[in-house]
């Protein structure tokens, strides 16, 4: 009868899967930050999320890199959340507003903010009627996520300072365009005689118009 | 024994902690991200993060 040595106790660190630790930070962060939204105690902006969501798989990575442990899945889920990042900042699709064909005509002179999801949208500004004693601006926004906006500026309104962007499409302001990715035209008001409307616009996916009405 | 670190990770991890950080600045409004300049700069660091990553130890292999 043969006696087997005994097995040397291994001297490795026992291993740590990178990516179910992660998973399970990520779960009980969430839940805390849950919680403390739902006792009132802090106000959570999940905007940040996304970005913070990044950070911790590029540390969990360097962490296991440095250990020596497989990465798991965590290059493809970083790659995959790094695109959903670019996406949501080019592409700021507003969750108000409504979807369809909108058609705004204000008469009266004050700033206002406009918006809609999907659709078209159109801002008239047109059949302002100016007081006798004129402010120095008037200021106008409008965001639609994915579609078009026009805005129809009068005549009797000729200083305007735009700033006008589309993430996917196009933005054509008095005949001025720009195409493609992140289109942006930003101007200031070419003369300072009161009012001066100041228009800014943006769209996530489609064409920003503005013209003479 | 210590185990070999593992290159690509630390790479990739260095990119996504550096791109993560520039996306939370710009959400919080400390500076802004030009979108049609993101595209090709994202693509030229992971570029340099799957060159770096794939880049030979000058050990030899056993």
């Amino acid at each position: 009868m043969s006696l087997r040595p005994p097995e040397p106790a291994s001297s490795r660190a026992p291993d740590v899967h990178a990516g179910r630790l992660l998973l399970g930070l990520a779960l009980a962060a969430l839940g805390v930050l849950w919680l403390l939204q739902a006792l009132d105690v802090a106000t959570i902006d999940w905007n940040l999320g996304l970005p913070i969501a990044v950070i911790a798989i590029g540390a969990a990575l360097l962490v296991a890199g440095l250990l020596g442990h497989g990465s798991g899945g965590l290059v493809v889920l970083g790659i995959a959340l790094t695109v959903l990042l670019l996406a949501s900042t080019v592409v700021d699709v507003p969750l108000g507003g409504g979807v369809g064909d909108r058609t705004y005509r204000p008469t009266t002179v004050r700033s206002r903010s406009y918006e809609l999801a999907m659709g078209r949208l159109t801002i008239d500004l047109t059949r302002i009627e100016l007081p006798e004693s004129l402010p120095a601006e008037i200021r106008a926004s409008a965001h639609v996520g994915v579609g078009q906006l026009l805005v129809l500026v009068p005549q009797r309104l000729p200083c305007v300072a735009t700033h006008a962007k589309s993430g996917i499409g196009g933005v054509d302001v008095f005949g001025r365009s720009r195409e493609g990715f992140g289109a942006e035209y930003r101007t200031d008001a070419v003369c300072s005689a009161a009012p001066v409307l100041h228009l800014d616009l943006t769209v996530g996916i489609g064409e920003v118009e503005v013209r003479r009405g | 024994m210590a185990r070999d670190r593992d290159r690509g990770a630390i790479v990739f991890g260095v990119f996504f902690v550096v791109v993560g950080v520039a996306f939370l600045l710009d959400r919080l409004d400390v500076w802004t991200i030009r979108a049609r300049y993101l595209a090709p700069i994202l693509l030229i660091a992971f570029g340099m993060a799957v060159l770096l990553g794939a880049r030979r130890s000058s050990r030899p292999r056993t």
